[in-house]
């Protein structure tokens, strides 16, 4: 986008509402006679308003109960959708369950948009180089929304794109036992980022792959193991691994900044690198 | 769509009548003269209009004048006081932290929130601050000098 196509100036006047319940706010938008978007944080509809997008209708959420917290839910972590970056990164709670995620959070974009973005606007901005949804897909995390019907729903991570810009996101309900690592990998975008989980199923552990950087669109890749990840005596190579988590995945994009092949090639050293580290530092947790 | 609302910038109270459209960067530059607050992006990129919004920095061009209702916001202008510069301010001035001037306002109000959070930040954690704005003149070698300056004269609070 060229600055000069970029302006506030450019912002068209809007109804401004500020519901103070979740079902007033869902309802606001049912009702809106033109075009309506929730707004939390407000950093990617601000830059929509920039470049000429007509909205009717903006519906303001700070107001809404219960959206800032970080709360232990039985075995969940359940985040508020207006659960900022800043207060991820921060989050105490985060940092007992999932060390890893709390520190790369930590280095997000920049200050100002770890303490304005939210984490439900990251989900719902629908871009692939937005980093939650690669976190709640290979966490197995659960999104709580309230549809346009008024009824309470989730959906797993991996099925966001089923909701539709009248849905309301309220929670993001993390796993908070059975997760044995889960790391975050953003220094090498926008070549290629990756969230890498291994987590206790019914069957035994499962490695599961996130990618969004690099790619179209946001795809999962996971591995059943026959052996402890941690065991360093294993037959399974850290570059084994690596090779049955990556070869599903679709094939990475080819733009300006590299080639598809250099981004799977690339993929598939982080990949490894990580799980040769997760070898060495033991399991996250203690269960 | 016009609003009402009551905000306190620089110490002083103000109540505005605005419409829903209106950036803080706009309230700020236009309604109140406060031209300190530089828009350069306009995309919440190069930080040059960062003011702090209850003491923490933000995107004045990115925020619009009805989230800030009821807050305190923070420019360059209010920082001096008696004609005696603030501490940032003064380091910047005595390590040539600016040549074109145009980002300066912008990173003393990042460096002002930076030392308020953590008052005697390493190089590390300043670079990884500042990494939310852009200078395209000076460089960054002094600007990381001014903040090292400015954190030791404030010192760490009591």
């Amino acid at each position: 986008m060229l600055v000069a196509q970029r302006s506030r100036h450019r912002i068209h006047p809007f109804h401004l509402h500020r519901p103070q319940t979740a079902v007033d706010a869902v309802t606001l938008h049912a009702g809106s006679k033109g075009t309506a978007a929730y707004m939390g944080g407000g950093i990617d509809l601000m830059a929509a308003l920039k470049t000429g997008r007509r909205l009717d209708d903006v519906i303001h959420l700070g107001a809404l109960p219960n959206r800032t917290g970080i709360n232990e839910c039985g075995d969940d972590i359940v985040v508020g959708a207006g659960v900022t970056h800043d207060a991820l990164a921060r989050s105490a709670v985060l940092r007992r369950a999932y060390p890893r995620l709390a520190e790369s959070w930590a280095k997000l974009a920049n200050n100002r948009i770890r303490i304005k973005g939210t984490i439900a606007g990251n989900l719902m901005a629908g871009n692939a180089s937005y980093d939650f949804l690669i976190v709640a897909i290979a966490a197995d995390a659960q999104i709580e929304f309230m549809t346009s019907r008024l009824s309470a729903e989730s959906v797993a991570a991996s099925r966001r794109a089923e909701l539709g810009p009248a849905d309301l996101i309220t929670g993001i309900r993390l796993p908070g036992s059975g997760c044995l690592a889960l790391v975050v990998q953003l220094e090498w975008k926008p070549i290629v980022a990756f969230a890498l989980s291994f987590r206790r199923g019914q069957d035994g552990v499962v490695a599961r792959l996130a990618v969004g950087a690099g790619f179209a669109s946001v795809a999962l890749s996971q591995v059943g193991l026959k052996h402890s990840v941690f065991d360093s005596s294993s037959p399974e190579t850290a570059s084994d691994l690596a090779e049955a988590l990556c070869a599903p995945l679709p094939p990475p994009l080819t733009d300006w900044r590299a080639g598809s092949d250099y981004r799977r090639n690339l993929l598939k050293v982080l990949v490894r690198r990580e799980i040769e580290q997760i070898r060495l530092t033991g399991p996250n947790h203690a269960d | 769509m016009q609003i009402e609302l009551a905000v306190t910038v620089n110490g002083q109270q103000k109540r505005l009548s605005v419409a829903t459209n209106r950036t803080v960067a706009d309230l700020l530059r236009e309604d109140l003269n406060l031209t300190g607050c530089r828009v350069a992006c306009d995309g919440e990129v190069c930080g040059s209009c960062t003011v702090l919004i209850d003491g923490l920095p933000a995107a004045a061009c990115a925020t619009f004048a009805f989230e800030v209702d009821g807050s305190f916001i923070e420019t360059i202008e209010g920082l001096a006081e008696n004609d005696v510069l603030h501490a940032i301010q003064q380091a910047f001035l005595e390590t040539n932290a600016f040549q074109c001037g145009f980002c300066t306002s912008g990173f003393i109000m990042s460096v002002k929130a930076l030392l308020t959070v953590d008052p005697a930040p390493t190089d590390d954690t300043i670079r990884e601050w500042l990494k939310s704005n852009i200078c395209r003149c000076t460089g960054y070698q002094t600007i990381l000098d001014a903040t090292r300056l400015a954190a030791r004269r404030i010192g760490i609070p009591a």
